[in-house]
């Protein structure tokens, strides 16, 4: 017997490969929740009125709003999923060290980003089939160009991706340190709770503006890499200490 | 060549040192016993080998390498034990394919027919198994991968007698086939002193005694007789073990290192010598006390 | 709406207490059950967008319209008529056109209950006291959103008499529109508006014209918006 010199680009493939077996329970749970993400846009994501007094106007929208809000979540659960212990250590039953183990579970991250954000953006097909079968057939609807199609398939995989991002980075913070557990939600609930009116409302509102209000797609594009690239270098960097199994 | 080369190495768990400045080497294609005491620091010792864990201080070297974090180590390295944990996705045939991807010299045949041979179903789930056959199949996949260090940790966990006859006799064979070095911690150590070349007994984290199988059998020697006598012959000899017996007789086992005639002495002194087994010995070896559990109970 | 980032928040939050204590796992699916089920909802997707477009809206469908353009038109055709020059107005804004007799030398116009009528009145005097009166009821396209929803409007209702124009509200109509919108992730790069649900409501003028005798006397409620063409 000989000893096997293995690539790090061979075993990242081979673990993203046994990953996308092995996390299988992930794209279940997407299921679930773009399901019950398309339930809840059932009533409309929102509803307007206006008009004169000769004339009122409602409308009830309908979109994939809450189906793609819910997917961003489920991203974030998800990646922080993949960091806990026991799925850490399904990487370390087999041949890998932490950057490949890393590099393999960005990757299966990316799988799932695209997975997510292209069935959420379809979810809008659903409904209005739904709609249809249910008699909810006056609606007034625009045309959608292909352009714009591409751009919020492309649109939706980064913002799933930056949640996976996020996720992974709480995940790996938490591995590192428990306290994480309580400091993190407790950096989340202090911001909401105290940031309305002082500066950390005008940070979250940054950050708000940052990504949500980038209007170049391109921008958000190069912004959203940006932000992934660090969010994933950073969790790899810091779990590359940690001890396994 | 050496596959394993510890020198000094330490590992501080929360305070307590778990591994206590171990220096010892493995040579290639030994299959060697690692015997200790609950907590004596040989998961810790294994977990460090595999790569999984990093030293507090020492040094370490799996085939010449840093096992921590290290992609070639974790090929050629293969770490058995009862926690394992394998994805709950995945049926346990899918699970064999798997690491046959993983490990270059896995041998799936192999796999298949212990697979078939110990009645497992290609679609069962690893976690629906009880803990015996856990241990089972983590033990096909130790044998199958074939690794150039192959590391068993209590890999009888929960079998019933046949099956642990069975692993054993597995172990010799494909060792014989394919000769690997192994290391194999177990309770069981009159199980499988007739598989071990090489014992390292850790007590506290420190290595206690690193030698031959062989050597260990003649190691050590039971002396019984009167308390009075027995006390007299063990002066500035190292006794390992020591139990009194009724009122006024005791049993001493001492290092066998003493001559002939010395013995001949002995026993005109009314002494009765006994063999001690190797798994006694070992026993005797790691016990906390010299008194062991019965002087607990006063 | 607004309930919901907070929601998120929670689950977010709860799911990270959750899992940082559970060790160990427990499925209640495997590895097949999964593929099958993930694979069904994939064939719904495919599905669903294959059918979508060819589902019948109850033939409604509405023109898409500019909203910009709708309210150039809309100045264009009050300025047009506050001139006077009725002669250039495009005759699809006319929605009805009267020829009075009046030799009352006064004209009353009313409104039941002082109601609000959103109207301009646009009188021009003749140099002739020739004792007869043109109306003509001009009515601009509204839209929602970008559609023409000038066909479902009900116009004012005018009842004109030898000296009384009684204007009324027609009775007030609700339109209820259901509308795909594009998720904002697309919104945010058309310069649609990331989340917001407002509504584009854009009501067409509608402008009672009437040219009058010389010395007509006209008398209107103050609360109605009477012009004279110079």
């Amino acid at each position: 017997m000989s000893l096997s010199k293995p690539s790090t680009f061979n075993i990242v493939k081979k673990q993203y490969a046994y990953k996308l077996q092995a996390y299988i329970q992930v794209f279940m749970s997407l299921v679930f929740i773009q399901m019950l993400g398309i339930l809840f846009s059932f009533n409309g994501v929102g509803m307007s009125g206006g008009g004169s007094n000769t004339l009122g106007v409602n409308v009830h929208y309908y979109s994939a709003d809450i189906v793609i809000a819910f997917t961003i979540v489920w991203a974030i659960i998800s990646a922080i999923h993949i960091t806990t212990q026991a799925y850490r250590n399904d990487d370390f039953v087999f041949v890998t060290n932490r950057l490949s183990s890393n590099f393999s579970n960005i990757l299966f991250l990316l799988t799932a980003s695209i997975v997510g954000g292209i069935t959420a953006i379809m979810s809008t097909y659903v409904m209005k089939v739904l709609m249809y079968v249910l008699g909810r057939t006056e609606y007034l609807s625009s045309p959608i160009a292909a352009t714009e199609m591409i751009i919020g398939f492309g649109a939706t995989i980064l913002y799933v991706l930056l949640g996976t991002a996020i996720g992974y980075f709480i995940g790996t913070l938490v591995q590192l340190n428990k306290v994480f557990v309580v400091l993190v939600p407790g950096v989340l609930i202090g911001m909401i709770v105290l940031g309305a009116g002082s500066m950390n409302g005008e940070l979250l509102q940054a950050v708000f503006k940052f990504i949500f209000m980038e209007s170049s797609f391109a921008l958000f594009f190069i912004k959203n890499v940006i932000l992934v690239t660090l969010l994933f270098s950073s969790s790899a960097l810091l779990s590359n200490r940690l001890e396994v199994r | 060549m050496n596959v394993i080369d510890c020198r000094g190495l330490t590992k501080v768990y929360g305070g307590t040192k778990a591994l206590n400045n171990l220096s010892f080497t493995i040579e290639e294609n030994k299959i060697t016993g690692l015997i200790g005491r609950n907590g004596a620091g040989k998961t810790t010792l294994l977990k460090i080998i595999a790569g999984f864990m990093r030293e507090t201080s020492g040094e370490v070297e799996v085939f010449s390498e840093k096992p921590f974090n290290n992609l070639f180590v974790s090929a050629n390295v293969i770490y058995i034990n009862d926690q394992m944990n394998f994805p709950t996705a995945l049926t346990l045939k899918e699970l064999l394919n798997v690491a046959a991807t993983f490990y270059e010299n896995w041998d799936h045949e192999l796999a298949m027919r212990l697979f078939d041979y110990f009645s497992f179903h290609p679609a069962q789930l690893y976690n629906d198994l009880s803990k015996g056959m856990k241990s089972t199949f983590n033990m096909i996949v130790g044998l199958s991968a074939r690794c150039r260090l192959t590391m068993f940790d209590e890999p009888t966990t929960g079998m019933d007698a046949a099956v642990r006859k069975d692993f054993y006799r597995a172990l010799l064979k494909d060792y014989l086939a394919y000769p690997r070095t192994i290391l194999l911690s177990s309770h069981h150590l009159n199980e499988i002193e007739d598989l071990l070349e090489d014992i390292l007994l850790l007590k506290d984290g420190k290595e206690f005694l690193h030698m031959p199988m062989a050597d260990l059998k003649g190691w050590a020697i039971g002396a019984q007789g009167l308390t009075a006598n027995v006390k007299e012959w063990i002066q500035d000899r190292e006794v390992i073990h020591l139990k009194t017996i009724g009122l006024d007789r005791m049993y001493a086992v001492v290092r066998n290192d003493f001559s002939e005639y010395e013995k001949q002495k002995a026993r005109e002194a009314g002494l009765t010598f006994s063999p001690v087994s190797s798994s006694d010995v070992c026993v005797y070896l790691t016990s906390k006390t010299k008194g062991g559990i019965d002087d607990v109970f006063i | 709406m607004a309930i919901l980032p907070l929601l998120i928040i929670v689950i977010i939050i709860i799911a990270i207490v959750r899992l940082s204590k559970r060790s160990g796992r427990k499925n209640t699916f495997f590895g097949k059950q999964i593929r099958w089920i993930f694979g069904g909802y994939l064939a719904i997707l495919v599905i669903c967008a294959g059918l979508s477009p060819w589902l019948p809206t109850n033939g409604k469908t509405y023109k898409t319209i500019d909203v910009k353009q709708l309210d150039n038109e809309n100045m264009k055709l009050y300025e047009t008529v506050l001139k006077g020059n009725i002669d250039k107005v495009d005759s699809k804004y006319i929605k009805k056109t009267w020829n009075l007799d009046n030799q009352d030398q006064q004209l009353a116009i009313t409104t039941p209950n002082e109601e609000f009528i959103n109207m301009s009145i646009i009188v021009e005097r003749k140099t002739v006291n020739d004792g007869e009166i043109e109306a003509v009821y001009y009515k601009l396209g509204s839209s929602v959103n970008g559609m023409d929803i000038s066909d479902l409007e009900k116009p004012l209702q005018l009842k004109i008499e030898k000296n009384t124009v009684r204007i009324e509200n027609p009775e007030r109509l609700t339109l209820e529109f259901t509308q795909f919108q594009q998720a904002f992730p697309i919104n945010q790069f058309t310069g649609k508006g990331g989340f917001s649900n407002s509504n584009n409501f854009y009501e067409g003028n509608s402008i009672l014209y009437l040219k009058v005798p010389k010395d007509l006397k006209i008398n209107a409620p103050s609360e109605l918006n009477v012009q004279y063409v110079e």
